[in-house]
C-alpha cells in the first residue's frame, strides 16, 4: 500500500517496543524513538534500526506535536535537535504543514527566529552575501554539530553529525549556510519579536523542573558548580600536604657598612623524594639594607642551588608626607631540592642609606629561618584562578547576552 | 552536558592534578632557586650581583 503524503502512520519501535507515530508518513526518512532514543529507519517496513542514540535526555521546550500558527500559516512540531557550535548552543523544531512543507524554529539564547530553507543562491561577494537585494554580512565560520534529536525528519540525521556553518546577519534577518561532503544548504532566518512563540504553541515558561530556556544563565551555573568542586579539590590537596616545619634557625650579627660575613646553618634533610625548602630572613632595619646570598650545598655530591635576597627598610618625608618603603622579612624559596642533607651557606653585608635622610645605627640583627615543605600559597593561589576562568568567561557572556534567570527567553 | 562544559571539567581536573603534583614534588613556578622551576639566584661568592640597592622613592 503507498503511503499518503502527510498521513499519519503508526509504527512500533523494535528496540523497547514503544509506540512511534510518524507524522509526514511517505517524506520522512530517519525517526528518532522518543523514548529509548534509537534512530529508526522509516523507509523500511521492518524499521532497521540504523543506530542507537543515548541522549534521549532532555525534551523539547515545546513538546513533538504541538500545533501553532507562525505567519499565517499552522504548523505541528514534528522534530527537534540540539546543536552546538564553538560556544554557543541552540535549539532547532522541525516545524511540517502538509500545504506549506517545512520550516525551522530556532531557539538560542532565548531569542526565537522563524527559518526557511532557500531554493535559490545567494551570491558571495567576499565575506558578505547578497539576497533580494539585501548584504548580509558574514561572521566566522564554524562546526554545528548534533548533540541530541528527537522526532522525524526529511533527511538523516543524528547525534555527532557535523557540519560547517557560517551566519550571515542584517538586521533581524540572517542566512545560515551549511556545508557538509555532499550539499550546501542556505536558510533565510527571520527574528520573532517577543511572545510570538508562546502565544502562537499557547506556552508558558517553565517552572521548575525541565530545561531551562535561558542557556547562557545555564552554562554559567554549571561552570560555577565545576569550578567549586575543583576548589575543593584544591583545598583537600592542600590540606593533605604535607606540614611546613621549621627545621634550621641562626642569627647574624652585621655592621653596617662593614665586611661580609659568611656563616653555615644545618644540617638541611629532605627526606621525601624532592621538596620545597624557604629560606626567611627577620630583621630590624632602618633606612638600611642587608643584602643575602643563599646556597644550599649538599654535603655528599656538592650540588648547590642558589638564590639571594635584600632586607631593606626606607622612610622619610618629602613634600607630599610620610612615605615609606621596603621588606624587612624577605623569604626567598628553592624548588624541588631532591632527596639529601644539605647545608645553608649564608653571605650576609649590610648597608645603610646615606644622603639627607640616612643616619648611624649600630649593629644589625638578621635572623635566618629554614623551613621546609612550605610555599604553597602562591601556587594554590594560581591554580584557583585558573578555575575561575570558566564561570569568568560564562559571567561575561551572561552580561553580555543581558539574559539572567528570571528573565530567560522572549516566549 | 554541554560539550564546552566537559571541556572546562577536563580542564579543572588537570589544574587539580598538576597542582597536587607541584606540592608533592615540592615544585613552585615562583620559587627563586632550586630544581625545575627555579630561576636560580642573583647571587654570587666573591659579590651581590642583585644590582643596587637603596630606597626607589622618588
Amino acid at each position: 500500500m503507498k503511503d499518503d503524503p502527510g498521513a499519519p502512520r503508526a509504527l512500533t519501535c523494535p528496540n523497547c517496543g514503544a509506540p512511534i507515530i510518524v507524522r509526514a508518513a511517505g517524506l520522512t526518512v530517519s525517526v528518532i524513538c522518543g523514548n529509548c532514543g534509537s534512530t529508526l529507519d522509516a523507509a523500511d517496513p521492518v524499521l532497521t534500526l540504523i543506530e542507537r542514540s543515548n541522549a534521549a535526555l532532555a525534551r523539547p521546550l515545546i513538546p513533538l506535536g504541538s500545533r501553532g500558527s507562525l505567519d499565517g500559516i499552522e504548523w505541528e512540531v514534528v522534530g527537534y535537535l540540539e546543536r552546538s557550535g564553538d560556544d554557543v548552543e541552540w535549539e532547532e523544531y522541525l516545524l511540517f504543514n502538509p500545504w506549506s512543507g517545512y520550516r525551522f524554529l530556532i531557539h538560542v539564547e532565548g531569542n526565537w527566529r522563524l527559518g526557511q530553507a532557500l531554493d535559490r543562491l545567494p551570491r558571495l561577494d567576499g565575506g558578505t552575501a547578497l539576497l533580494d537585494g539585501d548584504a548580509y554580512r558574514g561572521s566566522d565560520p564554524y562546526n554545528a554539530r548534533v548533540d541530541f534529536v528527537v522526532g522525524e525528519f526529511y533527511w538523516r540525521v543524528s547525534v555527532g553529525e557535523t557540519v560547517a556553518a557560517t551566519d550571515y546577519s542584517a538586521g533581524g534577518t540572517s542566512l545560515s549556510r551549511e556545508d557538509n561532503a555532499q550539499e550546501s544548504s542556505w536558510t533565510q532566518l527571520k527574528d520573532l519579536p517577543p511572545g510570538t512563540v508562546g502565544k502562537a504553541f499557547g506556552l508558558t515558561p517553565p517552572l521548575g523542573a525541565g530545561k531551562t530556556a535561558n542557556t547562557a544563565w545555564r552554562d554559567f551555573v554549571h561552570s560555577l558548580i565545576i569550578a567549586a568542586i575543583g576548589f575543593a579539590a584544591l583545598l583537600v590537596v592542600l590540606v593533605a600536604a604535607p606540614a611546613s616545619q621549621l627545621i634550621a634557625q641562626d642569627t647574624l650579627l652585621l655592621e653596617p657598612e662593614g665586611p661580609a660575613i659568611t656563616r653555615v646553618i644545618g644540617p638541611v634533610e629532605i627526606q621525601r623524594r624532592s621538596s620545597a625548602v624557604e629560606v626567611r630572613a627577620t630583621t630590624e632595619v632602618e633606612n638600611a639594607w642587608v643584602d643575602l646570598g643563599y646556597a644550599l650545598v649538599e654535603r655528599r655530591t656538592q650540588q648547590r642551588f642558589e638564590a639571594s635576597a635584600t632586607a631593606e627598610y626606607y622612610s622619610g618625608s618629602d613634600a607630599d608626607g610620610n612615605w615609606s618603603e621596603g621588606d624587612k622579612r624577605p623569604a626567598s624559596l628553592f624548588a624541588s631540592i631532591p632527596r639529601g642533607s644539605y647545608d645553608l651557606v649564608v653571605e650576609a653585608r649590610a648597608k645603610q642609606w646615606g644622603g639627607s635622610f640616612g643616619g648611624s645605627q649600630p649593629s644589625v640583627a638578621v635572623t635566618i629561618g629554614i623551613v621546609r615543605d612550605t610555599g604553597f600559597g602562591g601556587l594554590f593561589l594560581f591554580a584557583a584562578i585558573m578555575l575561575a576562568i570558566g564561570p569568568a568567561w560564562r559571567a561575561w557572556r551572561l552580561y553580555s547576552s543581558g539574559a539572567g534567570p528570571d528573565r530567560d527567553t522572549t516566549w | 552536558m554541554k560539550f564546552t562544559n566537559i571541556l572546562f571539567a577536563l580542564w579543572c581536573l588537570a589544574v587539580v592534578a598538576l597542582f597536587a603534583l607541584a606540592v608533592d614534588r615540592g615544585y613552585s613556578p615562583f620559587a627563586q632557586g632550586g630544581g625545575p622551576g627555579g630561576r636560580g639566584g642573583f647571587f654570587f661568592f666573591g659579590g651581590f650581583g642583585g644590582g643596587s640597592s637603596g630606597p626607589r622613592h622618588k
